[in-house]
């Protein structure tokens, strides 16, 4: 009994420096260069204004099994490079938006980069992400 | 009327239960209106649960269908039908869903779906019931107002068709490029009936209509009803209509139990808080005003008993106002007593002399003789001898001032003491002292505590005697008194007041009689004092049954001649006998029978007067009459009728008259006397030389005789004294032109002196004692035929 006193306070005491010494994940940039920057209503709108409007969902497999934006296709920020964008993208030219889980995730970030270096024109990013889209309360979709 | 019953007490008692009672009252009403709150408290959060509750289910039932709306608009077939408006597919699409949906997951109890195009316009529905479409109007026309982004949001609302209600949810069909909508109706009833798990009471749930849509199973009957709580809320929609009614109700009587049990306490508290204020009031009460008022009220009852307690003041305790109270009341007792003790000094104290008077005596006589405190004692009765011719003679002034002299010489002789103690609280009076008072005129009466033998007794009274035996001294008159005294002994002579006061009475009465001064009581003295007592009562009687009798007693010349006879009453009483005339004549002086007395005394002298006329002629009669006498405005008449009736020469008749009755009123005797004299009587003063009468004055009066009083004329032969005055009085007489009589002749030797000396009468147990009638007339034969002898001898 006293033991196992002894290691919850050990625990307690092991997560409270851990908490204390772990880093807050990092925030978003309020901008990315080259990028248009939107949220949850400039989405819909686009999406319905621009018909050939590409949405690609950042996350990893895992995180869009909870659901995702009806239209979204997935290519993970790690596997994002220009090979990997030109098989969803069919032109330079073709609108292209990011979206991750919200704003501490940093993958639309680095997706959204990618396809500025790899030269797409007209690149959308939607910094508050799959939070942003729940919180408002539109449809999401899940398979 | 009801405040004279009520005490200080019964008041306070009456009045804290009045508040106790109030306090009872007010703190049942308060129950009933705390018991009132909680129950609206309860009912109030028992709504704010419901309220929250059937949010909560409202919500998870709006989640599960917008999560079957997602699903189906996910559905590519039913896009595909949306979008080319294919009515039929749609229709057999939506009952699929229906059926499976409904079969297998009962999720949520669906009751219609409906599929809009993107303008809202109705494509198909499908419900259980074919007649009416279930879709929520005003739902669907929240959802056309909308623009932009908004219309991708799912909306819900509970609606009412046909008195039941709905939940409608409306899905957006066709992700972010709106194609229709797909609206889920299910019956919210399906989730709001899990409240009875959720709450744990039983649930009710009422249709619009009133019908009934979920009742828990312990749902209370409504016999049962009251021992519940039932709380009702009244769901709204969206657009302010009440479409549903859910009621919790829950068991209260734990509660009840609570309260009553609550209220019993109070009531509890409030008697025993009540019981306690009694108490400590009365307590209160009773140590700063009951106690003082009830030693107070004592103390007047002691007071009452027994007035000696007003010399005591009271000690009391208590507040401020009771202890002045008590002094005030202490003062007052001060006053009272000061003033009780003038009282009793003036009702118990004789003016004259300063000694304790009758009332006095009498009490503390009654006192002694009360069974429970007696002790022997003697009670002397002392009467002063010879009094009553100083009163006559000198006048009041003088008596009043030998009696306070006479006062003053018994108290020296005697162990007295001068305070006047009050009869009635005798008993803590230690005093053993003598005690002596004034009962009467010239009566004293002495009461010797623990005295009761004789020896002891006489030795008192010699004692008395011997105090009076020097002559007073009164405005330069010296004065001689003697003392009769009369004894009786407590408890031999009598055993109470009454009794004891005749008994000494009786013997001072045999002790003056018998001048011998003192005189125990002798139950032997009873008979011929009975009488004498009796005097006032007796003669009335006696002169109407002729008890009376006068014997004569014949007056004799110097040559030994009969000349007349003195008539002197006697009362011959039918049980004691012979009584002298100095016995009754006071008493009938005092009752007033003295002149119907004299009248027939006078009546009876002048027949036998006449009578005698015929044998002895020339022989007079004397009559004595008392300075009341004198006094009797008839008796002249009546002397008169007298002369009138008989034929007598009225020379032979003599009224005998003492100095003293003379000098009583000089003027009126005078005139009385002149009256008499014209009418021819003989005039005699008796007794002459005992009073203290001027000669010059009796130069004035119409008298032809003076009777020399028997004191001197008895001792004249031994004593030279005597004998000088005999011959100064007869040669008075003599140049005066007065007839001298001698009484008290009873030796021949005092005969011849008398003779010697010119007398001119004698009269005297020499030669008779005073005769009834009969024996008078013998004793007359006898001597006149003895001179007849005599003469024929000579």
């Amino acid at each position: 009994m006293i033991n196992k006193l002894i290691s919850m306070a050990f625990l307690g005491l092991a997560m409270f420096c851990g908490a204390a010494l772990a880093e807050d994940p990092p925030v978003s940039p309020d901008m990315i260069p080259g990028t248009h920057r939107v949220d949850a209503e400039d989405l819909i709108r686009l999406a319905n204004e621009i018909p050939d409007l590409r949405i690609i969902d950042a996350r990893v497999a895992n995180d869009r099994a909870q659901g995702y934006i009806e239209g979204s296709v997935n290519l993970p920020d790690i596997d994002t490079d220009c090979d990997t964008l030109t098989l969803h993208i069919e032109s330079l030219t073709q609108p292209v938006l990011f979206y991750c889980n919200g704003i501490k995730c940093g993958r639309s970030v680095k997706s959204a980069r990618k396809a500025i270096d790899c030269g797409y024109q007209t690149v959308y990013w939607f910094r508050g992400g799959y939070e942003e889209w729940l919180a408002k309360g539109y449809p999401v979709i899940k398979d | 009327m009801l405040q004279h019953h009520l005490s200080i007490r019964a008041i306070l008692v009456w009045t804290i239960s009045l508040f106790g009672l109030l306090s009872l009252l007010i703190a049942l009403v308060t129950g009933s209106i705390y018991r009132d709150l909680t129950l609206k408290n309860q009912e109030q959060a028992l709504e704010r649960l419901i309220t929250i509750s059937s949010k909560e289910l409202l919500n998870e039932s709006r989640d599960l269908s917008t999560e079957l709306g997602m699903s189906l608009q996910s559905n590519q077939a039913l896009r595909k039908a949306v979008s080319s408006q294919d009515i039929v597919a749609l229709q057999e699409l939506l009952e699929n869903q229906f059926h499976q949906y409904f079969m297998t997951a009962h999720v949520i109890e669906i009751s219609q779906l409906t599929v809009f195009d993107a303008a809202l316009d109705t494509l198909s529905h499908f419900s259980s019931n074919f007649d009416t479409s279930l879709s929520c109007p005003n739902l669907i026309n929240e959802a056309k107002s909308r623009t932009g982004p908004e219309r991708l949001k799912t909306l819900d609302a509970l609606c009412t068709r046909n008195g039941l209600t709905f939940h409608s949810v409306l899905v957006p069909i066709g992700g972010l490029r709106i194609m229709g909508y797909v609206e889920i109706t299910s019956a919210p009833v399906h989730f709001l009936k899990k409240i009875e798990q959720t709450l744990g009471n039983p649930v009710k749930v009422t249709q619009p209509n009133g019908s009934v849509a979920y009742q828990s199973s312990d749902w209370p009957d409504t016999n049962s009803l009251q021992n519940f709580l039932d709380a009702r809320v009244e769901l709204t929609n969206a657009f302010g209509e009440a479409v549903i009614a859910v009621s919790v109700c829950t068991h209260i009587n734990t509660l009840f139990e609570e309260l009553n049990q609550t209220r019993n306490l109070i009531i509890l508290g409030t008697g025993i808080t009540t019981l306690i204020a009694i108490f400590i009031a009365l307590l209160g009460l009773r140590i700063t005003t009951l106690k003082p008022l009830t030693q107070l009220k004592e103390q007047i009852q002691l007071m009452r008993k027994d007035p000696i307690q007003m010399r005591r003041s009271v000690d009391v305790r208590g507040t401020e106002e009771t202890r002045e109270l008590a002094k005030s009341f202490n003062q007052m007792t001060k006053e009272l007593n000061e003033l009780y003790q003038s009282l009793q000094d003036m009702a118990y104290r004789d003016k004259l002399t300063g000694l304790p008077n009758r009332n006095f005596f009498h009490a503390r006589l009654d006192q002694l003789t009360a069974t429970d405190t007696a002790t022997p004692f003697s009670l002397l009765l002392i009467d002063l001898d010879r009094f009553k011719s100083v009163n006559d003679t000198l006048g009041h002034h003088i008596g009043d001032k030998l009696l306070t002299a006479a006062a003053e010489r018994f108290r020296e002789s005697l162990r007295t003491t001068d305070l006047i103690v009050l009869p009635h609280f005798c008993h803590e009076f230690q005093e053993k002292g003598d005690i002596i008072s004034r009962i009467g005129g010239d009566e004293f009466a002495v009461i010797l505590p623990e005295t009761t033998d004789p020896k002891d007794i006489e030795i008192v009274c010699r004692k008395l005697i011997q105090s009076i035996k020097q002559n007073f001294q009164i405005n330069s008159y010296p004065i001689s008194i003697g003392l009769s005294t009369g004894i009786s002994v407590y408890p031999r002579d009598g055993d109470d007041m009454h009794t004891l006061m005749r008994h000494a009475d009786i013997a001072m009465y045999h002790a003056k009689s018998s001048r011998c001064g003192y005189a125990f009581y002798e139950p032997s003295l009873e008979k011929h004092k009975h009488i004498a007592l009796n005097f006032e009562s007796d003669l009335k009687l006696a002169i109407n049954r002729e008890e009376f009798e006068l014997f004569y007693q014949p007056k004799l010349n110097r040559d030994n001649q009969v000349v007349g006879a003195e008539a002197l009453t006697r009362w011959i009483h039918p049980e004691v006998g012979l009584i002298p005339p100095d016995q009754f004549i006071p008493a009938a002086e005092k009752t007033g029978l003295i002149h119907p007395f004299t009248h027939w005394v006078i009546s009876e002298a002048i027949e036998q007067c006449l009578y005698w006329q015929s044998e002895y002629p020339g022989m007079g009669v004397s009559i004595n009459v008392s300075a009341i006498s004198l006094q009797d405005p008839e008796l002249i008449d009546v002397i008169r009728t007298q002369l009138a009736t008989y034929p007598i020469n009225p020379r032979l008749i003599t009224l005998e008259l003492t100095e003293t009755a003379v000098m009583r009123d000089p003027e009126h005797a005078l005139m009385k006397l002149k009256e008499l004299s014209l009418m021819g009587l003989t005039i005699s003063i008796d007794d002459f030389g005992t009073g203290y009468s001027s000669l010059a004055y009796l130069k004035k009066l119409p008298v032809n005789e003076i009777k020399i009083d028997r004191s001197f004329v008895i001792d004249m032969t031994k004593d030279r004294d005597d004998e000088a005055i005999v011959r100064s009085i007869i040669s008075l007489a003599e140049s005066l032109s007065l007839t001298v009589v001698a009484e008290g002749v009873e030796t021949e030797e005092a005969r011849q002196a008398l003779v010697n000396l010119n007398c001119d009468t004698l009269q005297g147990y020499l030669f008779s004692r005073p005769l009834q009638i009969n024996d008078f007339l013998l004793w007359l034969k006898e001597k006149k035929s003895l001179e007849a002898s005599n003469s024929a001898v000579g």
